[in-house]
Order: C-alpha cells, then structure tokens, then sequence
C-alpha cells in the first residue's frame, strides 16, 4: 500500500524472521552534539568530554534518548510511518562515543493480533546496535501496532 | 512529603551528598508531584531530534501527511523524557528538579544508564503540555561493576496529557556508582 508516495508495509505481508534493512551509521561528534538541546539531556557525560573522562570514558557518549531515536527509526524505516510504537525495551551495554561506526541490525520476532488486552495488527522486532569488533551497544525488543487494513481514517490520533 | 530538596549546581553532575543507603530505601514507592517541562511538545525540537538521529518519517516532516494519518503533528516516542525537562537556565534562576533516579541520595558521584521499557497509550500531540509524576520502583544492594561501586536504580514514570489522559509508562534502570577512575570505558 503506497502512503503519500512513502511505502507502508502490510501486516497481513510481514513474515515472521523477516530481516531490517541493515543501518550504517557512524557518529561523528556533531552528531552527538546535535542531540543536546534536541533532548534536554544535560548530564555532563554526554557533552563534556573532560568529565566524561575524568568518570573512566575516552570521550563522551550517546544519551539514552537518542539510542531509542535510532532503534524507533531503524524499526518504523522499513515498517513505514504509519505504524505506531506501541512498546519499546532497551538493554544498554557498551556505550557508544564520537566517530564510533555502529550497526543497526533485527528482524520481525512474531506478529500478533493482541497486545496487553486490545485487539489490533502488532509486530514485535528484535534490534541490536552494535559497533567495531562486534561489540554489542544495544539490544532491544520493539513492539509496533499497524493500522488495520480498510479502516477509513488511518490513526486519528488513536 | 518533606524532603531535602537542596539543589547544588552540581545537580546535574549526579554527585549526591553521602549518605546511607538506608536513607535511600525509605524513598521507594513514594510517588512525586507532577514535573512539566517548560514548553510544550513542539515542531522545532521534534526536527531537531529527527536530524539527530537521521529520521526521515514523514510523519515528522511532512504536515499533510501527519494531518491525514494522524489527525495532527506528534513527536517520536523517543522524546518521551524530553517533554518533562526542564532547560538548563531561565530568567530569573529557577531551579531546575533532576530526575528523581539522581536525587536520590546514594554515596556515588556518577552514572550511566542501563535499560529503559516504555509503553505509549497514546502519541504525544504537537501542544501537549505533558506532567509527569514517578516513583522508585525498585533499589539494589551495592554491586561492584566493571565501571565501578554502585546501585542499580529502577524508577517507574507516567507521562499526561493536561486533561489526565495517559501517554506513556517508563520503567528506567540506572545504574548511579562511585567512579574508579580512567577504564577502557568497557560496558557492564
């Protein structure tokens, strides 16, 4: 189903072990820098690299808030943008610092017609971020619930 | 509830004054008066992000579509946190409240998170002037890490919407320790 000229994957299409397109991703200081006033998070270790490394880092690091942008995204990329995020778990492992190459990888986990007691179209994913040597930064699980085939109004804000 | 709600500049910092662990435990469970923000969910900072982290959802950028499909501009589920921050200077000095995960008096002088679940009931809408009110779900005994001495602790949130309706869930876990000094900034 073609959305606005943007691909919006079916449920009824997606198939269990289905594989993410995979993201390449390296982030360059700005990059982390250009999260700061984005998501408020002001903990130093996030933006001061003397602190971060007088607190046992190299540099600083990606916050929380900007690790679960890239998990949503690498999920909703290929899913499309009408799918709503309904659940998102991470386990943060090895943290991720200025000109770090990652990889966002996952796949469909299983597909449901129920979730927490609605009925509904969800998809859960598995996503892993990882960087150099295979070094695992991130491991989440993301639950997405796709509108249902032939409602007339998408979402309406739910 | 009274509580010390001594604000240092080093707030931000997570160093707490020392104090027993003991004290810590009597504050689980206690739930907080609603936190805001100071804006409300908007544009701007919702691109901002998205640049961040390279999303090019139209959901985000493309006003007719998040009009058609959701009825209005919302932001990504990422920013959960953001909407309930404060900025770090206004006129006039007001303080800003950490996060109750960082208030919490524990002898450690850092920090660094470690699992994050949040449930979205609802999207956060472009005006929505989202409250927030938490508690301690959960404290650990002291554990030694590969980063350094400290306590796992866990903190239950739920984000609002002004008439009450509820947006998000957020369990988060930090794990808030005293520093050993230069590592190889290995993971836990």
């Amino acid at each position: 189903m073609q959305s606005h000229g943007y691909l919006q994957r079916d449920w009824t299409d997606i198939v269990e072990g289905a594989a993410l397109p995979e993201i390449r991703d390296t982030m360059s200081f700005t990059r982390v820098a250009s999260a700061l006033s984005a998501t408020l998070d002001y903990f130093p270790v996030h933006h001061d690299p003397n602190y971060a490394r007088d607190k046992g880092h190299p540099n600083v690091l990606l916050s929380t808030i900007q690790i679960m942008g890239l998990v949503d995204r690498a999920v909703t990329d290929w899913t499309g943008p009408e799918s709503f995020i309904r659940r998102r778990s991470v386990r943060l492992s090895a943290p991720i610092y200025p000109d770090d190459q990652v990889r966002i990888f996952g796949h469909v986990l299983a597909k449901h017609l129920e979730w927490r007691g609605s009925s509904g179209h969800f998809v859960d994913f598995a996503v892993t971020i990882e960087k150099a040597d295979a070094v695992r930064c991130c491991d989440a699980e993301v639950t997405i619930e796709l509108p249902v085939e032939g409602s007339a109004n998408g979402w309406r804000l739910l | 509830m009274s509580r010390d709600t001594h604000q240092t500049h080093d707030e931000t910092d997570f160093a707490s004054q020392v104090r027993s662990p003991a004290d810590a435990q009597s504050w689980i469970g206690v739930e907080t008066p609603p936190y805001y923000g100071d804006t409300a969910v908007n544009l701007g900072t919702i691109q901002q992000f998205c640049a961040a982290v390279e999303d090019g959802n139209p959901t985000y950028w493309d006003a007719e579509f998040a009009e058609r499909v959701w009825g209005g501009a919302v932001a990504p589920p990422a920013m959960t946190m953001v909407w309930t921050t404060q900025l770090p200077w206004k006129p006039g000095g007001a303080q800003r409240t950490p996060p109750l995960m960082s208030r919490l008096p524990l002898p450690v002088d850092t920090a660094v998170n470690v699992a994050n679940e949040t449930i979205y009931h609802a999207p956060f809408r472009v005006g929505d002037k989202i409250s927030m009110t938490e508690h301690i779900g959960a404290l650990s005994e002291e554990k030694r890490t590969r980063v350094g001495v400290g306590y796992f602790v866990t903190t239950v949130s739920e984000y609002r919407r002004e008439d009450g309706t509820l947006v998000a869930t957020q369990t988060n876990t930090l794990f808030r320790f005293r520093s050993d000094g230069p590592t190889t900034g290995a993971d836990i």
